[in-house]
């Protein structure tokens, strides 16, 4: 079965996952979406923890220390940095954080993540507006005809420029929608890092 | 009076210098702690890992080549057992106070 969900409160996910281990469904990836396969209902704690892991290595050493203290790896991307454990030892920690700085700091990570997103799509997005909109405005101001006619008029009163005109207007129109997707993405990461932010600060005067 | 800016280390970090006297990797470490402190101190395992990450940042740990190929194997560095000794000295100094003046103030 698979659902999508969105969490930026990694309790909450927690919560939510073990509500749904104990309707029988046990978490099998979280990629985009939540995979579930069913199973007998189970009380099984699951844990969420971001980190990012420039190399392979210390990834695997990262969860052998996991599963060497009882909390099994289920899945996790290390260049993404989301990873879920599960306890499978009555004998292990209740939780893979034993105290709350440390636990506090996963948002700290996150919301790192977050706003460097949101960074590296600053040029992205002013390379797209100034290519597929100020460019073409510029173009047509500069022309000797109509100095500063809108573009649709400028192309239906000049004859000869009709080819031109549908030429140029699909690659305007998807210029545009990216733009506005992008814009969408830029919200959806800044929301995401300031939630982070305030969730750790938060966790650190618990 | 000059402190070390390492000062005073928290009770994770001091003990995973303490443990590292002697080289191990993660769990080896979690174990050791757990005996040393006799089952007082139970480290979970992603808060070591930020604690072995961190102290390795500020050289107080490196890592060495180990037995076990997939688990990276610590051991202290003279910088982080100096580090230790400061830290043990401190405390040890408040304690002492601590006796000396709840005696004279007669507790």
């Amino acid at each position: 079965m698979k659902k999508l969900r969105l969490f930026i409160d990694y309790e909450k996910e927690e919560k939510w996952l073990l509500a749904m281990a104990q309707k029988g469904w046990a978490l099998e990836s979280a990629l985009f979406t939540y995979t579930f396969r069913k199973t007998t209902p189970q009380d099984t704690s699951i844990r969420v923890d971001f980190r990012l892991f420039k190399h392979k290595k210390d990834y695997l050493d990262y969860i052998a220390l996991f599963e060497d203290s009882g909390w099994q790896h289920i899945t996790g991307y290390m260049s993404i940095g989301i990873h879920y454990f599960k306890k499978t030892r009555d004998q292990a920690n209740e939780d893979i954080f034993s105290d709350a700085a440390s636990k506090a700091e996963r948002y700290k990570r996150a919301s790192k993540m977050w706003l460097m997103f949101f960074i590296c799509y600053i040029p992205v997005i002013l390379s797209l507006y100034i290519n597929t909109i100020l460019a073409p405005i510029a173009v047509q101001q500069a022309s000797p005809h109509h100095g500063l006619l809108p573009a649709f008029k400028f192309i239906h009163f000049t004859p000869g420029l009709w080819p031109r005109f549908l030429f140029e207007t699909p690659f305007a129109l998807l210029g545009t929608i990216m733009i506005c997707l992008l814009i969408f993405l830029q919200v959806t990461f800044l929301i995401s890092a300031l939630r982070c932010r305030s969730l750790y600060k938060e966790q650190m005067r618990r | 009076m000059n402190r070390d800016a390492n000062l005073p280390l928290t009770e994770t970090t001091y003990y995973v210098l303490l443990a590292l006297c002697s080289p191990a990797h993660g769990y080896i470490i979690m174990q050791k702690i757990e005996e040393l402190s006799s089952g007082q101190v139970r480290l979970a395992a992603g808060t070591l890992y930020g604690a072995l990450e961190n102290l390795e940042k500020q050289k107080m740990i490196r890592q060495i080549l180990g037995p076990d190929a997939r688990r990276k194997t610590y051991t202290i560095t003279p910088k982080g057992r100096e580090v230790l000794a400061l830290d043990y000295e401190r405390m040890k100094y408040m304690i002492l106070r601590t006796d000396a003046y709840l005696q004279e103030v007669g507790e």
